[in-house]
């Protein structure tokens, strides 16, 4: 019930607040929390317990323990005890079949069965098999913390914000306070993180994050903060850790039940919300300030029956109920009949964050307690965190029950505990596993402890011999929405990218890349580009500029072929090895002058490209220059019989035959625009490739498109390409590939003294090849799957690494690794469609016009 | 992982700014034997502690440079641009 | 007749250029840059070439970024190259927005922000950023326009 207004209460009376829980009306204030409302309201039972589904009340009031989780505008796991209310709030209880005071599913704690034993899915309905359907269906719905919905879609926004600071100080308390003070009076930027809602404005210089939480602590300095909606990332130079100390549990029988709380429940109802917590109480607890809540007890009308200090010894306890609320408690064999128990085993320093940063953590044998020592650089830690001020008691003697619990979320009790030592977990680390106690929402805040203990007692150890679990981030739960951050991807798209969206075009991913699959029919626009001419965006090739008095030396060096030889105004294709002989890359270099080429890359390689270029000179020292041009140039290849006449009246350039030969570069206007024009034929055409700037992407397109030119894709591109049986570096080649077995032995010059990767082609080509990457046609026309198999009595001798049908041969044909006795023109392979084999001949030569006639027309 | 990187040319940068090459290794200087370039090419120190790596600034200066990092802690002990 | 990297220079194009932002940017309010400043990438020691009207950032030792008007950079470009300054034209290269005030800016980025001229991860993205009092000029890789674009805006709605 409420009290009269009190000073310093956090509520306002004024400003009612109206929201339902379980379709119920409940009124509360402004400044109340869900769980506050509630319990002025009368509820006292918040939810049902993981496992056995027991009644459970507030413990901590304070967002550390599992008990008062419930569903808040359909978000599950809220802690509502400090969940502010907010009016028209929706508010269910979740663990639930029935309502809270008559849940079904409570029969698992009555009857226990298969289900109560820790680690009984290890061991339980593993037979019969066929029944497993059946017990996962059951397991799956039984199991986990509150439900979500499936189809529910994002709901307003999570946003990451960075911060930087001098000092970030996690904790809000005195200590953190005094901390943060001294930090901002010698000039430091400083970050106060605090737990809990912000009274009044923050001390004057300190920047306040309230109410928040500090999740982890991270190389670097870097503290994710969850608050509300805002993943603030704060990087830190220097972190000053003032968590304080937790109150623990007092463990005994009968300890979950619901009126059993800690001291700090007493504090915030009473103080914050003005809310008697009780009518009859006894406080049993082991630390001065935990004892003086007696008095506060009294000062909000609370009959305190009596009140024991655990550190005289201990004590026989044991708690009773009805239908899972307190009804008494039994102190060394005096029964107080009470509707609240304050039990505080005293209190141990909340060291997860410095352990997760590094720091140890040694038990302290005087105090009872674990406290971290040996802090990592940059980071401090000051007040109860450091074990000042706290202090914890032994358990209670143990009276026989079996409801004594050490892990509320998980609904692990002491006998549990025992059992999985009896089996031989004894390891504190495994029996976490095993028995999962810290694994729940609490994250060991109230269990880890007692846990420790018990394994102590029970392995006749010390505390210090089974040392602390591994702390690991985050420190409290974070919603899923809040480490996904806005939903963007950094997306690539060239110039002309609108363009193709307006035509209709089906887009793809190619590495960041969007790029058009089709406009429609792959079939057709191949069919265009070998009876018309076609026309296909290529902005997204990486483009280099290499330029200096050296260039030529560094490409002689970095690739297999040659290019002090190449003349300006000639291109030669060019492949890209590691120095294991591996291709990495291909493409084209014009020369542009004596000193200066123009390098492409393939789309999805351009930037390791560059990467590998820049790092060979860093290495070898050039004299020359290497700049990415890729965004700045657009490309466009107009392809096919009719690319000649169809381009003629766009360009000041020559076409003829005899004045712009294959593979020459020349420069001129397209469309009005300064183009690099490149005669080279991926697809097998007559061909040009245009390379001009970004900003004029749309307008040369425009211009190419008007012409009649038929816009094609990447689909249709790589049945063209395929029936040349050109080579597609990552589709057709993978990281063992090398230009001998790849089929391109005239690409490495081994007459030159060096360049990479000559060292091992150089032994490959002693041990011989093992492998080539030859063509294939299929006798008949199925499609082998790409990545399929090549069969050789009935044993698996390669695979199929890139197969189309080709409408302008009218059959099947593919590029296939086989072992290199079958790289034989007219060989006969084999090769698995679906489920059985096909025939198929070995083919050296391109496909489609092999002397390469028409490209050259 | 989220260590700084004192990028010689941009300063003191998250890490995922950059790409790391690896440790440094040497690169045989003439024709070597089978074993020597399987070494060079395969083998690595693979150290638990301070190692040479070249790393490169990709969202930044796009130079190379090479850190002495602690490969137990990710400190970063220095960094260079290369000689 | 023989080639240059003409083919690089957007302003020697007889059509108007198209903002890479155009569209993202359409009817926001955001001042799209980059069809304002050209941009150099230049290799070499720029500190003996006093130029009006240019910005210059320095990348490393060896490498500057210059920012000149639009229609300059093949001039500028000409002028350096005179010089002995290796510079490439990469106007057609960036595209660039104006933001102002902190707040949207750690929403997008790490970066320092008292450490400006900086080039750095904005989006995810390398941007160099300028920082004019509370007024950010943000340059990045144009293929990443519509996504920047995007990223800025849904940023500014995120704060209002």
């Amino acid at each position: 019930m409420r009290l009269d207004p009190r000073p310093g209460e956090r509520i306002d009376r004024s400003e009612p607040i109206r929201f339902t829980f379980e379709g119920k009306l409940v009124e509360g204030f402004a400044g109340d929390t869900i769980g506050s409302a509630l319990y002025a309201g009368g509820r006292r039972v918040f939810s049902r317990s993981f496992k056995y589904h027991r009644p459970r009340g507030l413990l901590c009031c304070s967002g550390a323990c599992p008990n008062c989780m419930m569903e808040v505008d359909g978000v599950p796991n809220v802690r509502v005890c400090v969940a502010p209310a907010h009016e028209g709030a929706v508010v269910k209880a979740q663990n639930v079949r029935g309502s809270l005071e008559r849940d079904l599913m409570a029969a698992t704690d009555k009857f226990g069965g298969p289900f109560t034993p820790v680690g009984f899915y290890y061991r339980t309905m593993i037979r019969p098999r066929a029944a497993w359907p059946l017990f996962e269906k059951f397991l799956r719905s039984a199991a986990g913390l509150g439900t979500i919905d499936k189809h529910a879609r994002r709901t307003g926004r999570y946003d990451v914000e960075h911060r930087h600071a001098d000092v970030l100080v996690i904790g809000g308390g005195s200590a953190g306070l005094e901390a943060a003070r001294a930090a901002a009076a010698s000039g430091e930027h400083v970050v106060v993180v605090d737990e809990n809602a912000p009274r009044g404005d923050a001390p004057g210089g300190l920047e306040l994050l309230a109410p928040a939480t500090a999740l982890g602590i991270y190389e670097g300095g870097l503290v994710p903060v969850a608050a509300g909606r805002i993943l603030y990332k704060v990087r830190a130079k220097r972190i000053v850790v003032a968590t304080g100390a937790l109150e623990q549990p007092v463990i005994f029988p009968g300890n979950d039940l619901v009126g059993i709380v800690l001291p700090e429940a007493v504090r915030r109802l009473v103080h914050d919300f003005s809310i008697r917590p009780g009518e009859k109480a006894v406080v049993l607890a082991a630390d001065d300030d935990a004892l003086a809540i007696a008095d506060d007890l009294r000062d909000a009308g609370t009959q305190v029956l009596e009140v024991v200090d655990l550190r005289n010894g201990p004590h026989r306890i044991s708690a009773s109920g009805t239908k899972g609320r307190l009804n008494g408690v039994g102190v060394e064999g005096v029964r107080y009949n009470c509707d609240l128990v304050v039990a505080s085993g005293g209190r141990q320093p909340a060291y997860s964050l410095l352990a997760q940063a590094g720091a140890t953590v040694a038990y302290d044998e005087g105090r009872g307690v674990f406290v971290p020592r040996d802090l990592p650089a940059n980071v401090e830690a000051v007040g109860s965190v450091t074990g000042e001020g706290t202090g914890s008691i032994a358990p209670a003697k143990t009276l026989l029950g079996d409801k004594t619990f050490v892990c509320l979320c998980e609904d692990v009790t002491e006998k549990d505990v025992k059992r999985a030592i009896a089996e031989g977990f004894d390891s504190i680390e495994l029996a976490k596993r095993y028995t999962t106690v810290t694994m729940g929402p609490c994250q060991g805040r109230l269990c880890h402890l007692a846990s420790v203990r018990m394994y102590a007692r029970e392995t006749k150890q010390g505390e210090d011999a089974i040392g602390t679990t591994t702390a690991r981030p985050p420190w409290s739960p974070v919603e899923l929405g809040l480490l996904a951050g806005r939903p963007h991807e950094p997306g690539k798209r060239t110039s002309i990218h609108h363009r193709h969206k307006e035509a209709g075009a089906t887009m793809m991913w190619t590495g960041s890349w969007r790029r058009p699959h089709s406009y429609g029919d792959p079939a057709a626009e191949a069919r265009a580009v070998h009876e018309s001419a076609g026309l296909i965006d290529v902005s997204t090739l990486g483009k280099l500029v290499v330029r200096g008095p050296e260039a030529a030396v560094f490409l002689e060096r970095i690739y297999p072929n040659r290019f002090a030889d190449l003349k300006p105004g000639r291109i030669r294709y060019a492949v890209l090895g590691t120095d294991g002989g591996r291709i990495m890359d291909d493409g084209t270099v014009a020369r542009i002058d004596d000193e200066t080429f123009y390098v492409t890359t393939t789309s999805t390689g351009a930037e390791g490209v560059i990467e590998w270029f820049e790092w060979w000179n860093a290495i070898w020292k050039l004299d020359l220059s290497i700049v990415d041009v890729t965004g700045a140039v657009a490309a466009v290849n107009l392809a096919g019989p009719q690319a000649r006449e169809l381009l003629g009246p766009l360009t000041d350039v020559d076409l003829a035959p005899d004045a712009f030969k294959y593979l020459d570069a020349k420069q001129g206007k397209v469309a009005g625009v300064p183009t690099l024009l490149l005669r080279i034929g991926f697809v097998g055409e007559l061909g040009y490739e245009l390379h001009f700037p970004s900003p004029h992407g749309e307008t040369v397109w425009d211009a190419l498109a008007a012409t009649g030119a038929t816009p094609f894709g990447l689909e249709p591109q790589r049945i063209l390409r395929l029936e040349k049986m050109h080579v597609l570096i990552g589709q057709d080649t993978d990281s063992e590939s090398n230009a001998l077995e790849a089929s391109m032995p005239w690409i490495v010059k081994f007459e030159k003294d060096e360049f990479v990767g000559k060292w091992a082609l150089e032994h490959v080509q002693e041990r011989g090849m093992r492998d080539r990457l030859v063509g294939f046609e299929m006798q008949n026309g199925s499609v082998p799957p790409e990545g399929g198999a090549v069969v050789r009595d009935g044993r698996l001798a390669g695979r199929v690494t890139s197969a189309r049908f080709s409408e302008q041969l009218g059959r099947a044909i593919g590029l296939a690794w086989v072992p290199e006795e079958l790289a034989v023109e007219d060989a006969d392979i084999t090769l698995r469609v679906s489920a059985g084999l096909e025939r198929a001949k070995v083919r050296l030569r391109p496909f489609f016009d092999p002397e390469g006639e028409r490209l050259r027309s | 992982m989220s260590f700084l990187l004192a990028c010689p040319n941009c300063g003191p940068r998250d890490v995922n700014e950059f790409h790391c090459q690896g440790e440094v290794t040497i690169r045989p200087k003439a024709s070597p034997s089978r074993r020597e370039l399987s070494e060079y090419l395969y083998f690595r120190r693979n150290v638990a502690g301070v190692q040479r790596e070249w790393w490169y600034h990709r969202m930044g200066c796009e130079a190379w440079f090479l850190a002495e990092r602690d490969t137990r802690t990710n400190e970063v002990l220095s960094t260079e641009l290369p000689e | 007749m023989s080639l240059s990297l003409d083919f690089l220079s957007p302003a020697l194009g007889e059509p108007a250029p198209r903002s890479p932002l155009a569209r993202a940017l359409a009817r926001s309010g955001i001042r799209d840059l980059s069809l304002d400043y050209g941009v150099l990438d230049a290799r070499g020691d720029l500190t003996g070439h006093p130029m009006e009207g240019v910005e210059v950032v320095r990348l490393s030792p060896e490498r500057s970024f210059v920012l000149c008007p639009y229609r300059d950079a093949p001039g500028l470009r000409e002028w350096l190259e005179g010089r002995g300054v290796a510079a490439i034209d990469a106007s057609g290269g960036y595209a660039g927005l104006e933001v102002e005030g902190e707040a949207v800016m750690r929403r997008l980025t790490e970066l320092p922000l008292d450490r400006c001229p900086a080039v750095g991860a904005v989006g995810h993205v390398a941007t160099l950023v300028l920082r004019d009092g509370d007024r950010f000029r943000l340059f990045f890789r144009q293929e990443y326009a519509d996504y920047m674009g995007e990223r800025v805006l849904d940023a500014l709605e995120g704060l209002a």
